[in-house]
């Protein structure tokens, strides 16, 4: 071999130098990917067809506000509400229900209404939607979990519903049932919670204003992972006591039976009222999580409702009836 | 050379960074850059902490296992340069450990001290990261060359068998957090079974 052949001392070094720069890029790469596989981004929403008869409230924005009708606090995303969701009818892991939901048919649907009332009503999704004018209603929704969300819903108000079936003066309270058909809801299993899903209001909370049944929720029927068709949305209690994919109200004397109050009675009483003040046996309840935001905050009595919903309470220990 | 006594000291306080090192350091700095990314684009899902944590807290069982099979994986590939990656692996498995921490009090506790006292010293499971967290501790601050030789190989050999107690908390501790799904959790405990019985093996081989 010439000694001209031999690759000069400092090309070779410089070259070993590139190869091992190029390897290190090389494997950088190769786990950037391999991460972005196990973590990907994922922005997707799909939205059942959109509602086109919200009718546009008279009241001024100020009157909304002062309502409840509405807050100022910002909305949260659409993705964020579509994919953070507690419906153990699909699954246990909040995260997957709106994977695990997305075939759910709402097909024939109808809602029986009975029990005290004068004209026991029984209305297909069909009648519901031409029969009750929809309006917008920005809530707050706090989980018993401690994260909150600002929602956007279509619905109106569940009193209207009850006028037209006429309670009788025994009814008291108004109990509601989740539709059961473990073939169409997979994780309707024996386990903590008996099915199907159960939850009541007192009569007075149940014709209180902010108390809805939405059909929908930014500006778009509801998907089935929020509740689809039909579901109650009770702004100062606890989200689980806003029933989803309602098929059965009934007016009754009793207090009802409630499925997370059977579950777990000294972690969930029938009220559930939102409440700084009590907490959860197992966590503080005067903070919460909104999506979204970096830092928790305080959590306000009745979910930020205390002078539209206090009078219903007065003369309650609320530390008793929880 | 005359000198090269004086060379070797300073070689000794300030080793070069070899280049397994920069491999381990770049590549396991990548998931941390993209954490923060995301983050940053309110793109980490609707539970940013929650998955936040996961990452980091599931990066460091992986980059533990890593760091734990290099010397079995010497023995069987004869491999012998694989051990240069065996401590660059355990620092920054100790990295994403300390980030979980750090995401924990300071995000999901909103850096209330007292607040996360309290809560891991009511929860097992908290108390079983805390744990090997801890034991991880001693591990990194005796890493350097220096640290090794100031201790005597010997001594330095017996407290780096912490890294155990450290593997067995972070199992139990990625045991007890889970909820439902356990197929994730029943693989890592059958790879920390696998590791630590070649360990074994190799030791009855070795008396």
């Amino acid at each position: 071999m010439n000694n001209d052949q031999v690759t000069p001392y400092p090309t070779f070094i410089n070259r070993r130098r590139w190869i091992k720069a190029a390897g290190l890029a090389t494997s950088a790469a190769a786990t950037a990917t391999a991460y972005r596989f196990f973590h990907p981004v994922d922005h997707g929403v799909v939205l059942p067809p959109q509602i086109d008869n919200v009718v546009t409230s008279p009241l001024g924005h100020s009157d909304l506000i002062d309502a409840g009708f509405v807050t100022s606090d910002s909305k949260s995303s659409i993705y964020d509400i579509t994919h953070l969701n507690n419906f153990h009818e699909f699954s246990s892991d909040q995260n997957a229900v709106a994977r695990v939901a997305s075939d759910f048919k709402t097909d024939d649907w109808s809602v029986e209404v009975g029990g005290l009332v004068d004209r026991p009503m029984t209305w297909t999704m069909d009648e519901i939607r031409s029969e009750f004018a929809v309006e917008q209603r920005i809530y707050r929704m706090r989980c018993v979990e401690g994260w909150s969300m600002v929602i956007p819903w279509i619905g109106f108000p569940l009193s209207q519903l009850l006028e037209k079936v006429k309670p009788t003066s025994d009814a008291r309270f108004v109990a509601f049932e989740s539709l059961h058909d473990p073939s169409r809801m997979p994780n309707q299993v024996p386990g903590e919670l008996s099915w199907p899903y159960t939850e009541g209001l007192r009569l007075d909370e149940a014709l209180h204003p902010l108390t809805i049944l939405a059909t929908g929720l930014y500006g778009h029927q509801l998907p089935p992972q929020n509740g689809a068709p039909l579901r109650l949305v009770v702004p100062w209690k606890y989200g689980f006591k806003s029933i989803k994919s309602v098929v059965k109200i009934q007016l009754t004397a009793q207090q009802p039976k409630t499925a997370w109050n059977q579950a777990a009675p000294a972690e969930n009483g029938f009220y559930a009222n939102v409440n700084p003040n009590v907490d959860h046996p197992r966590w503080s309840q005067a903070t919460e999580r909104r999506v979204g935001e970096l830092f928790r905050r305080n959590t306000l009595m009745f979910n930020g409702y205390e002078r539209q919903v206090e009078h219903l309470y007065r003369g309650m220990d609320l530390n008793v009836e929880f | 050379m005359s000198n090269s006594k004086i060379r070797d000291k300073k070689s000794y306080n300030r080793p070069p960074i070899t280049y397994p090192e920069w491999m381990v350091v770049i590549n396991g700095c990548v998931p941390l850059v993209f954490l923060m990314f995301d983050a940053r684009h309110h793109q980490l899902g609707v539970d940013p902490i929650r998955s936040a944590l996961k990452i980091t807290g599931s990066l460091s069982l992986i980059l533990l296992f890593a760091t734990l099979s290099i010397t079995p994986a010497r023995k069987i590939t004869r491999w012998n340069s694989l051990h240069h990656f065996r401590r660059p692996l355990g620092l920054m498995t100790f990295l994403y450990a300390l980030s979980h921490l750090a995401i924990y009090i300071g995000f999901d506790r909103n850096w209330d001290l007292a607040d996360a006292w309290i809560e891991i010293s009511q929860r097992r499971y908290l108390q079983m990261g805390s744990l090997s967290l801890l034991a991880m501790v001693p591990l990194a601050l005796t890493s350097t060359p220096r640290m090794v030789r100031l201790m005597t190989m010997r001594r330095w050999k017996r407290l780096h068998r912490l890294i155990h107690l450290a593997l067995f908390a972070a199992v139990v501790h990625f045991w007890m957090q889970s909820k439902a799904d356990l197929r994730w959790q029943i693989a890592s405990i059958a790879i920390a079974l696998t590791l630590i019985g070649l360990r074994i093996s190799a030791a009855r081989k070795s008396t």
